[in-house]
Parts: structure tokens; C-alpha cells; sequence
């Protein structure tokens, strides 16, 4: 005979087995959550209430100062500057690095072993320590370096990449491009290698150009890499401060210091702890709309996949 | 309610993590707890080993048996960012060097007024807040100098050392007709140093409080700072300062002059001690910033070498005091001390060659009211914060060929934004 529950019990067990079920994750995700409590959540509270006073980094007697550091982060020109360039570096940066990385992978993602050197290659300098890779350029980029060496032997005079204020950025920001955007091509590599045959055959069949197939059939389908590897990079390029320090370390005339560059050297430099948390919790806010906006702002892409 | 301290530690943290998704490391100094021991942060560099410290104090501890003395070494994070660090955490140690007192610091330092050798030190007076003594140092550091190739001056025919700046941009016209490279800087820091060797012997010998004028809006840039600001654009212009010199870096600058390749080198007394280090060097001597003509005691910028402070925290101070006697008075600890680091002091002498004499000739000669900080400046004489990265900056932007003009404007502008 089959047995019959009443409308009370069988709405009883479910809640007593919902609780069994989530013990489980409970207890295997709960100490996650307290590390992340502990060690983002919590400091970044502390770091904003520390925004708010006149810290100095030695003396415990600070005192609450209201918004008075994230007034002076927008009045304070070197900040200013340092913000405007950073925006300037992540723009050109994640634009670069991924037209370069894409069309990179677009180039080698066939089979064969050259293609696998080549991505072994290419991919080499993102492993590479920033401050070695800036370190290296710096020497390479100097007036007396490599490349003004290389550009004489040509009867190319010397080009002051590092010591002219537009060169000096352009120079900061390919150096940047040269030594990610191999992460960008990995990422749109595993992407091209994920569609499906089929289609290309199909496209194939119908007619369609390599370029055509690339367009209509590849770029589509990367849509959701494409979402990743433009917000990686944009949130990596806003908080770049390792390669600029090695190459320029923010030189000539403080043209290419960055908004990190600006945090540390205000923080522990200048003793302004106060200061320096403000513009912390700036970056982390403008990072956190700027990650989130090219999120949404690519999902109509995505969608077009899934649908 | 959130405790200041454990605010200031996260904090501290904090603002790195968010900046960099760094990590901070550990610091365990363990001490073992007794009532003689005296812990001492000090700077480990490849001339100043954590073995040499201990070498250095060794004959105080065989003098106090009572007191043991631990050697504090910062690792590579060094002394100026361990110490913050350690004074939120509740560990400061007990005295501290290489820490030069600021307003911010003095709080946290004991005043050592009571001690004579702290009172009549090395720029004991430049360096004291509101009339306290917060350090004691065993040495002058020189700013003011520029450094020559003897063989330079001779293809040039330059008979006696520039005694004024006229002189001096005399001499750089004659150097470069003879086809040298007639000045030595660089990018990074040191930019700056040649406008402030340039500048600083006129400015604060024609006023003497010329840092707190600055810093209380009294004063502007342009008019004090303004013709050594032209002079050095005019160098500039007439190819005395390369335009390639800021992509120049610190030790390959100094390697150049060393070896011969450039005529003058604006740079600190510590470069006597690469210069005596060196195997194959040209012959170099060395002269006192000048003044421009008229003014009769250029001042002469310098630094305090190997400042000891000791901590407020200290539960030692007593035994702290007498172990910073020993490291600024004693006759073999301070000459070790100086002779390590290329550093000066009238009446400590130790073995160095020529160089080293004239300075130490240079340092017998100056008044102590002639000295001056440079730079932000210390003790009372100090600019708003920043003012270090912004003259550096705007020396970058004249030799990146903006005008001198504009160069003043910018700094009335940036010290209207900060002083007063």
C-alpha cells in the first residue's frame, strides 16, 4: 500500500532536509566567507574610515577629518594628473592588448609545432616579473640603450623615449602592451579553440571568406572571452604602478606616474596614510563601475550566443 | 568603538592591499625581555652589515655588561617604512637610526635636551623642533658640491675653482668648447640636485628663513628661486645640461663622471666614498657650491649622517641614551661610522685620499650658522609636503625645454595650493 503524507508533514521534512542539505555548505564554505570578511571586507571598512582621518602613519592620536582627503584628490593636480594618465593607460592598454592578442590568436590558433613555439613565445613576457620586463626596457630604451644603438646603425638619430614626455608615455604604454598581451591571446586562444567545426564547415559550404568565417562565426561566439579579457584588463591597467616604477619611475617632470604610483608614494613617502586611503577607496570604486559597466555593457554580445 | 591602533595597523595594510593586491611581510623581533636590553633599528646596507653593527656596539656591551645590546635589521623594506609600521603595532624599538625627526615623528621621540653631546652635535640646532633636541647624528652629509675632473678644467684652461655661479657658468662655457660634456645629472631623483646646488648657497644666504617664508606663503618662488631657475634653463639652452640626461640612471651617471667621460658632477659628500672605492677613476677634486657674486657666505647644504633617535615607548630610555652616546661621541665608533659611509665631522678623522681631505677641508671651513637643509628640508626648516618630487619634477620639465617662466609659475602655483 502506498503510504500518504499529509499537506503538514510533507511541508515539515522538506525544511528539516533543506537544513541538513545546506549543513554541508555551511561548514565547507564558511570559513571562506570569514577570510573574505576578514581580509577584504573588514580593511576596506577600516581603509575608508581611515579616508576620513588625518593619519600620518606614527602617531595613534589622528584625527576624523570629514571628506577633507577626497576633496584634496580631485583639487591636488599631481593626483589629477596621475589619474588622467592611468585612465589613459588603461584605455590604450586594454584596447592594445587585446586587438594584438586577438589578432595574434586569430594567427596561430591552427595545429602544427611552429604555432606552438610561436604561443610559447608570445606568451613568455606576461611570466616575466613587471619590474624585470621594466628594468629591461629602461636599459634597452635608455639614450645610450639597444635601441638608440640599433636606430644609429640605421642613420636614425636618437629618440628620446624616456626622457621626452610623449615618447616617455607612449614608451610606458607599449611596454605595458608587450608584456601582457599574452595572457589576452591565451584567453582568446582557449576561446577560438572552443567553437564548434561545424560551423566553419558550414560556413564553408555556404561560401564564406576565412575573414568572412572570422567575423560572422568566430568573433560571436568569443563574445563571453571577449567580456572577460576586457574587464581583466582594464581593472589590471588601473592599478599598473610595478613597470612604471622600473621604467620611469613616474618621469620625466612626473608625466607618467600613475593613480597607484600616486597612492604609495603619498602613503609611505609623504606620511599621509589619511590621503593615501582616500584615493584608495576611489580607485576601488571607479574600478568596481568601470568592471561592472563593461559587463553589462556586454551582455547584449553574450546574449546573441545563448540565444 | 574601533582602537586607533588596530584601525592604524589594518590600515596600514590596507592601503596596499587595495593598491597593489599586495602582501605585507612578517617582522618578528622577539626579544628576550630584559631590563637592560636595548633594541636598535638600524639600516643594513652593503657597507653597513648587520655584522659591522655588532661589531660597532660590541665594546659598549664589553663596557656595560648590563645593557645588551640587539641589532634591529628592517630587511629590505628598511628603517624609514619599519618604523611606522612597528609603532602602530605597539613594537618600537628602542632607538631607532637613520630616521631624521620630523613634525610628524617628534612626538613619538624622547626630547634630549638634558644631554650636551645631543645639544652641541653635528646640525643639532638645524634639526631641532620647538627648541628640542630629538636626535643625535655623528656626521654632516654635503649637498652643495660640485665634483670636477682636474683633467677637464685643464683642456679647458681653467686655472682656480668657480668662488661664484658667474664663475661657474664660465667654466661650463670653456668645458664645452673643449668638447666636454660639461655637467653630470640624471633622471630619477637627482635631478633636482643640480638646481638646488645651483640655487640654495644664494637663496638662504640672503635669507636665511627662507624655508619658513616659503612655507608660510610670506615668500614666492619666482622671486627667490627665480634667477637660479633662468640660469639653469640658460644652461639648458646652451647645452651644458644635456637634453638625454634624464633617461640617465643614478649609478650610471656617477660611473660616467667617475670614469671620465663628463667635467662636473653635482652630487653629495657620499660620493667620496665610491670615488676612494674605485679602481680606474679620473682625477677628481671638489668645490663648495658658490653663491652668485656679492654674496659673502653661500650657504651650504648637508644632511645629518646616521641620526639616533630614541623612542618615547622605550621602557630603557636611560640605557637607550647611554648607548647613543657612545655611537655619536665615542672616537672609534664615530670615525668607523663616517669612514663606512663617506661621511664628515671636524675632529674625527680616518685614512681617505685627497678627495676626502678637501672635503673634510671644506666641512673645517664652514660656519655651522652657513648650513642648510635641502630638499623639503628638516626640523623647523621644512616646505609642504611634496616639495621634494615637485622641484624634481619641474627640473625634469626644463630639461625637457619648458621655459623658466612657466617652471616658477608652476611652483608659485603648487606652493600657493600648499603653504600658509
Amino acid at each position: 500500500m502506498a503510504a500518504t503524507l499529509s499537506p503538514a508533514r510533507a511541508r515539515r521534512r522538506p525544511a528539516a532536509r533543506v537544513w541538513r542539505d545546506r549543513l554541508p555548505g555551511i561548514v565547507m564554505g564558511g570559513p571562506a566567507v570569514l577570510v573574505f570578511l576578514a581580509m577584504f571586507i573588514v580593511p576596506m571598512f577600516l581603509a575608508f574610515v581611515l579616508s576620513l582621518t588625518d593619519w600620518n602613519g606614527y602617531s595613534l592620536n589622528f584625527t576624523f577629518i570629514g571628506f577633507d582627503n577626497y576633496a584634496e584628490a580631485f583639487r591636488n593636480p599631481r593626483t589629477v594628473d596621475a589619474a588622467v594618465f592611468t585612465a589613459v593607460v588603461a584605455f590604450c592598454g586594454t584596447v592594445l592588448c587585446n586587438a594584438v592578442g586577438l589578432f595574434i590568436a586569430a594567427l596561430i590558433a591552427g595545429n602544427g609545432r611552429a604555432n606552438t613555439l610561436l604561443r610559447t613565445i608570445f606568451f613568455y613576457p606576461y611570466i616575466i616579473s613587471s619590474l624585470i620586463i621594466g628594468f629591461l626596457w629602461s636599459a634597452m630604451l635608455a639614450p645610450e640603450g639597444a635601441v638608440n644603438g640599433l636606430l644609429g646603425h640605421l642613420g636614425v638619430g636618437p629618440v628620446p623615449f624616456l626622457t621626452e614626455v610623449g615618447f616617455a608615455k607612449a614608451s610606458v604604454i607599449l611596454t605595458i602592451v608587450w608584456s601582457s598581451f599574452g595572457f589576452n591571446m591565451i584567453l582568446f586562444l582557449a576561446g577560438i579553440k572552443s567553437v564548434p567545426t561545424e560551423y566553419y564547415e558550414a560556413a564553408t559550404v555556404d561560401g564564406a571568406s576565412k575573414w568572412q568565417q572570422f567575423r560572422n562565426v568566430t568573433l560571436p561566439l568569443i563574445a563571453p572571452v571577449f567580456t572577460v579579457n576586457l574587464v581583466l584588463t582594464l581593472v589590471g591597467l588601473l592599478k599598473v604602478y610595478d613597470i612604471v616604477l622600473a621604467l620611469t619611475d613616474g618621469g620625466p617632470a612626473g608625466s607618467t606616474q600613475t593613480i597607484v604610483y600616486q597612492i604609495l608614494r603619498d602613503s609611505f613617502g609623504q606620511s599621509e596614510l589619511g590621503f593615501g586611503a582616500a584615493q584608495s577607496v576611489i580607485l576601488l570604486i571607479v574600478t568596481a563601475v568601470l568592471g561592472l559597466a563593461v559587463t553589462f555593457a556586454r551582455r547584449g554580445a553574450e546574449k546573441k550566443v545563448a540565444d | 568603538m574601533i582602537k586607533h591602533r588596530t584601525l592604524a595597523s589594518v590600515g596600514t595594510l590596507t592601503v596596499a592591499a587595495l593598491a597593489l593586491t599586495g602582501c605585507a611581510g612578517s617582522d618578528d623581533d622577539g626579544g628576550s625581555g630584559g631590563t637592560s636590553e636595548v633594541s636598535l633599528l638600524v639600516n643594513v646596507t652593503p657597507n653597513l652589515t648587520e655584522e659591522y653593527w655588532n661589531e660597532l656596539v660590541k665594546p659598549f656591551e664589553d663596557a656595560h655588561p648590563d645593557i645588551d645590546v640587539v641589532v634591529q635589521n628592517p630587511g629590505a623594506e628598511g628603517v624609514a617604512a619599519a618604523l611606522p609600521r612597528l609603532l602602530t603595532a605597539g613594537d618600537a624599538p628602542d632607538v631607532v637610526q637613520s630616521m631624521p625627526p620630523t613634525t610628524d615623528l617628534a612626538p613619538e621621540l624622547v626630547d634630549l635636551s638634558r644631554y650636551d653631546w645631543a645639544k652641541s652635535g653635528p646640525l643639532a640646532d638645524q634639526y631641532s623642533i620647538d627648541g628640542k633636541y630629538y636626535m643625535a647624528g655623528i656626521g654632516f652629509q654635503l649637498q652643495s658640491l660640485w665634483f670636477y675632473n682636474k683633467t677637464a678644467f685643464e683642456e679647458a684652461g681653467i686655472a682656480a675653482v668657480p668662488t661664484t655661479v658667474e664663475e661657474l657658468t664660465a667654466a661650463l662655457g670653456k668645458l664645452k668648447d673643449a668638447g666636454w660634456t660639461p655637467v653630470q645629472t640624471g633622471g630619477d631623483w637627482m635631478t633636482s640636485h643640480s638646481l638646488q646646488a645651483l640655487g640654495l648657497p644664494s637663496i638662504i644666504a640672503e635669507d636665511p628663513d627662507w624655508f619658513a617664508h616659503m612655507s608660510a606663503g610670506e615668500a614666492t618662488f619666482s622671486d627667490t628661486y627665480g634667477d637660479a631657475v633662468a640660469t639653469y634653463a640658460d644652461w639648458v639652452a646652451k647645452g651644458y645640461i644635456p637634453k638625454d640626461s634624464l633617461g640617465i640612471k643614478y649609478p650610471d651617471a656617477e660611473q660616467a663622471f667617475l670614469t671620465g667621460k663628463t667635467a662636473i658632477y653635482p652630487m653629495g659628500s657620499w660620493f667620496a666614498g665610491t670615488e676612494a672605492k674605485a679602481e680606474e677613476k679620473a682625477e677628481i677634486g671638489v668645490f663648495r657650491a658658490p653663491a652668485v657674486a656679492g654674496v659673502d657666505a653661500p650657504a651650504m647644504g648637508a644632511n645629518i649622517a646616521s641620526p639616533y633617535s630614541i623612542l618615547k615607548s622605550s621602557e630603557s630610555q636611560d640605557a637607550a641614551a647611554e648607548l647613543v652616546e657612545f655611537l655619536v661621541t665615542d672616537q672609534d665608533a664615530v670615525a668607523s661610522q663616517l669612514e663606512v659611509d663617506g661621511n664628515f665631522r671636524d675632529g674625527y678623522e680616518y685614512e681617505m685620499d685627497d678627495l676626502g681631505k678637501e672635503l673634510l677641508q671644506i666641512v673645517a671651513d664652514t660656519p655651522a650658522e652657513s648650513y642648510t637643509p635641502t630638499g623639503q628640508g628638516y626640523g623647523e626648516r621644512t616646505l609642504p609636503t611634496g616639495y621634494s618630487d615637485e622641484i624634481n619634477a619641474q627640473t625634469q620639465a626644463l630639461i625637457g625645454g619648458t621655459s623658466a617662466d612657466k617652471v616658477d609659475s608652476a611652483m608659485d602655483d603648487w606652493f600657493a595650493s600648499t603653504a600658509g
